[in-house]
């Protein structure tokens, strides 16, 4: 006989505690491990079927798989309120949409993106890379990349929950895992942040990025983004 | 056959001055047959006590005039019409005399009766390949003369007698780099000329110009269009800052933001608010610490070109001539130098010694004297070739021919006397504050001891406004606190020193070439040159460039074309640097650099060739549109 699944009960409890903090919906576990039991090689043994269904759960798109009971999503009255509405998110669990390096210039952004590209190619140019010598100051090759993000950065992220609520989340410490180009689709676990004007202010202690991405979605973002960066520069051509 | 023995150096003067030391003043000069520029070779007699195995010798010193021989092609291949520009590649070369025939017939009539051949040529590549020349001309009426190089770095008279004691052989491989080199250039030089000037001829305005192809040049211009265009495409955008200030002591004192800047309003002004609800700002750190300003390297070519620009606004090319001028006449050392540390065994001391005549920079020299004197700083640079360029000798203003070789020299002694000094020493304080969820910091510099600073006028290190007394741990509701804005500034056009660290950084061109190269482009009017008008002090009455209609096309059209390595990116001739450096090395033959190369240039003209109507049209649009 093939090995059953453990109650559903058990497994909604074990993803949705620490450290995993995966909130999933009943019909959409029962649906993924019904997935799982008609593949090939079936349904992994218990200890690896959590991580199996984690991995899962960071690439699938937040509105179809996590609960949208209220203690998981963002407070209604963000999306209804004008902006100055100060308050507090306690436990809920986000997905990202978009980030911006705000330390940054657009068109700083554009040629970082541009020499990370270069950079690739360069690779296949038996390495060799130009090297960008500025006098006045020490213009460094910022990238698209985890180990090229400055120490000093600091992102705005758009964070979206299960009901489809937005808000624009400012990193006021740094926050390990969050750069420009960390996954479209990635997963993020609010413990506690304060909400002030609108904006939600993300520290150390109440934050945590659980990873993944949504192929499809950060696919679309990482080819138009070259776009979008020329396109904000020309907003600022025309004035403001 | 007599004792003797025939001496050559790379120029009259440099002949003078060593026959001048070896002969202790006694030389006797005979000129030979003049005939236009040999008016100024002349052969110099006298007597010299050479180390075994030559002994005492009749010694006749002569010149050449740089390099005597040329290289082009045959005769059939000179023409422009006489065949397709990519035979070039391939087609047969000859070594000819060419108007310095009166210069090989003295070499040749003081070779037949000399026992040996002694080289006194620069001690670099050039210098080694003309030296090979010069054999090669002895050996046609002397096959068995014995050749020996000099090694010498200045023209002062222990120098040079040093140099004649300990005679070493010449360096055919680096004389092979520089063939390597000349063979490439002219034929990729020429292949790559012939054809896009006939391509582009037809276009209006173009009709009589040449427009040549030098594999250094176009990496030269490629830095200027490309900072050109960073430019013209510039936008600014704004960017908020968040500014605390405190009054205390009569002080006012400015904390910055830790985050200096952000490109986004509406989070400057969340945080700022955060800032104000908190009302009392908390000290987190106060510190006193000693801090200093490095006196400079010892001086290598690159930094000089790049300093004699950004601090005398002369460009890198009068700074060369000026400098060789200097050296030749015996004042500093051999200007071309990539070394930046000093030889432990030098002595340093006396060089400072006779900078105390100076009546400016003499007594901050006596000083040194008195005990101030410190070892120099090692930078990581060491050709093995020469020292790091240094004053041989004091030598009066009114020696001088004009205010610019002044200036340089007093630079070069400046410096040189700076990297025997001592570090500036200050006490810098800061203090660090936490304003609700935001960090800001204010400190102050205290200038203690200025010591190199003193004689090195080009560095700028002030004290600043004194910082009021704080305390860590104690709060303070700040006197006030606002929200500034900015517009991000284009950067300026690529001045002198800035395009020098773009080719030094990219491998283009070595410490001898750069300022040529950077004269070539400015010859052939693919740039040209202004002077930048106000802004900062250090920044304004320099020199910058901008690319011609002609370099912005040429850049564009080379770059569409879309070479794997596009002639205007540096790649290429870097590849070329490093394998002369090969050669040099022993690591590769000149004959497979030549090859390899050639064939890398081969492709790349068939593809060009292949796209000529796109560099014709953009060359086109560029000049007729002027340059939309």
């Amino acid at each position: 006989m093939p090995p059953t699944a453990p109650p559903l009960d058990h497994l909604i409890q074990a993803l949705s505690s620490p450290p995993h903090h995966l909130p999933v919906k009943p019909t959409y576990l029962s649906s993924l491990l019904n997935a799982l039991s008609s593949s090939p090689r079936g349904l992994p043994p218990p200890p690896a079927l959590i991580a199996t269904l984690k991995f899962r759960l960071l690439a699938a798109d937040i509105s179809v798989s996590l609960s949208s009971l209220p203690q998981h999503c963002l407070p209604p009255q963000l999306t209804t309120t004008p902006t100055g509405w100060c308050g507090e998110v306690r436990g809920a669990v986000l997905q990202v949409m978009d980030m911006v390096d705000i330390t940054m210039s657009n068109i700083e952004a554009l040629d970082a993106l541009d020499m990370a590209t270069r950079g690739e190619r360069a690779q296949g140019r038996r390495g060799e890379i130009i090297r960008v010598v500025n006098d006045e100051d020490g213009g460094d090759g910022l990238g698209e990349d985890r180990e090229r993000t400055k120490k000093n950065a600091c992102h705005k992220l758009l964070l979206e929950d299960a009901a489809g609520r937005r808000v624009w989340a400012l990193e006021v410490e740094r926050i390990e895992g969050v750069y420009v180009g960390m996954g479209i689709g990635g997963k993020v676990w609010v413990g506690k942040a304060e909400i002030a004007r609108g904006v939600m202010l993300l520290k150390r202690d109440g934050v945590k990025v659980l990873g993944g991405k949504v192929e499809a979605l950060d696919k679309s973002w990482k080819d138009g983004r070259r776009e979008v960066l020329m396109r904000r520069i020309e907003e600022h051509r025309g004035g403001r | 056959m007599p004792n003797k023995i025939l001496c050559v150096a790379e120029k009259p003067s440099i002949a003078r001055a060593v026959a001048g030391h070896l002969s202790g003043g006694q030389q006797s000069v005979v000129s030979f047959a003049p005939l236009d520029i040999s008016i100024f070779v002349k052969n110099f007699d006298f007597h010299y006590n050479f180390p075994p195995p030559w002994g005492s010798c009749q010694v006749t010193m002569t010149s050449v005039i740089g390099h005597t021989v040329e290289w082009d092609f045959t005769k059939d291949y000179q023409k422009w019409n006489s065949c397709e520009p990519h035979h070039l590649f391939d087609a047969p070369t000859e070594k000819t005399v060419g108007d310095r025939k009166d210069i090989a017939e003295n070499i040749k009539t003081e070779a037949r009766c000399s026992r040996a051949l002694f080289i006194w040529t620069d001690c670099d590549r050039e210098g080694e390949y003309i030296g090979t020349e010069v054999r090669d001309i002895a050996r046609t009426v002397n096959p068995n003369i014995e050749v020996k190089r000099a090694r010498f770095s200045n023209i002062e008279r222990a120098h040079i007698l040093r140099a004649a004691q300990h005679p070493v052989e010449l360096d055919e491989r680096q004389a092979q780099a520089v063939a390597a080199r000349i063979e490439l250039d002219l034929r990729i030089g020429a292949a790559f000329t012939r054809w896009q000037t006939k391509l582009l001829q037809s276009i209006e305005g173009l009709e009589q110009k040449v427009i040549s192809y030098g594999s250094c040049q176009f990496p030269t211009l490629g830095f200027v269009v490309d900072r050109y265009r960073r430019v013209k495409n510039f936008v600014p955008e704004q960017f908020w800052s968040i500014k605390v200030m405190h009054k205390r002591d009569d002080i006012n004192v400015t904390f910055n933001w830790d985050r200096n800047r952000l490109f986004d309003r509406m989070m400057v002004i969340v945080l700022f608010e955060k800032c104000l609800q908190a009302k009392k700002a908390r000290v987190t750190k106060v510190q006193k610490k000693p801090t200093k300003k490095w006196k400079p390297l010892p001086l290598t070519t690159v930094e000089l070109q790049k300093l004699g620009s950004r601090f005398l606004h002369i460009t890198s090319q009068e700074v060369m001539s000026i400098a060789e001028k200097l050296y030749t006449n015996g004042f500093i050392s051999y200007p071309r130098t990539e070394t930046d540390q000093f030889d432990p065994g030098m002595d340093l001391r006396a060089l400072c010694e006779k900078q105390t005549q100076s009546p400016t920079w003499g007594p901050f020299a006596q000083n040194l004297l008195n005990g101030a004197f410190e070892s120099p700083r090692n930078g990581r640079n060491n050709d093995k070739a020469h020292p790091p360029i240094h004053p041989v000798t004091y030598v009066t203003p009114n020696a001088l021919a004009n205010q610019n070789e002044r200036r340089v020299y007093e630079f070069i002694a400046r410096r040189f006397l700076a990297c025997c000094s001592s570090d500036a020493v200050g006490e810098q304080s800061t203090v660090d504050i936490q304003y609700g969820p935001e960090g800001f910091h204010a400190s102050g510099l205290r200038v203690i001891a200025r010591n190199y600073l003193d004689v090195y006028v080009y560095d700028k290190w002030e004290s600043s406004q004194p910082l009021p007394q704080f305390i860590e741990g104690e709060e303070f509701v700040p006197t006030e606190a606002n929200i500034t804005d900015g517009k991000t500034t284009p950067p300026g056009f690529l001045t002198e020193p800035e395009l020098i660290a773009l080719m030094d950084a990219n491998g283009i061109g070595t410490d001898a070439t750069m300022a040529d190269h950077i004269a070539k482009i400015k010859d052939r009017g693919y740039v040209f040159t202004r002077v930048r008008a106000g802004g900062d002090q250090q920044a304004s009455g320099m020199e910058e460039f901008a690319p011609s209609n002609l370099g912005s096309a040429l850049v564009e059209g080379y770059d569409q074309i879309g070479f794997e390595n596009s002639v205007s990116k540096p790649f290429l001739r870097k590849e070329m640097e490093e394998k002369m450096k090969k050669i040099c090395e022993g690591q590769m033959e000149r004959h497979d650099v030549v090859h390899s190369t050639i064939e890398q240039y081969r492709e790349m003209f068939l593809r060009a060739k292949q796209q000529s109507r796109l560099l014709k049209d953009i060359t086109s649009r560029y000049l007729t549109d002027d340059g939309v």
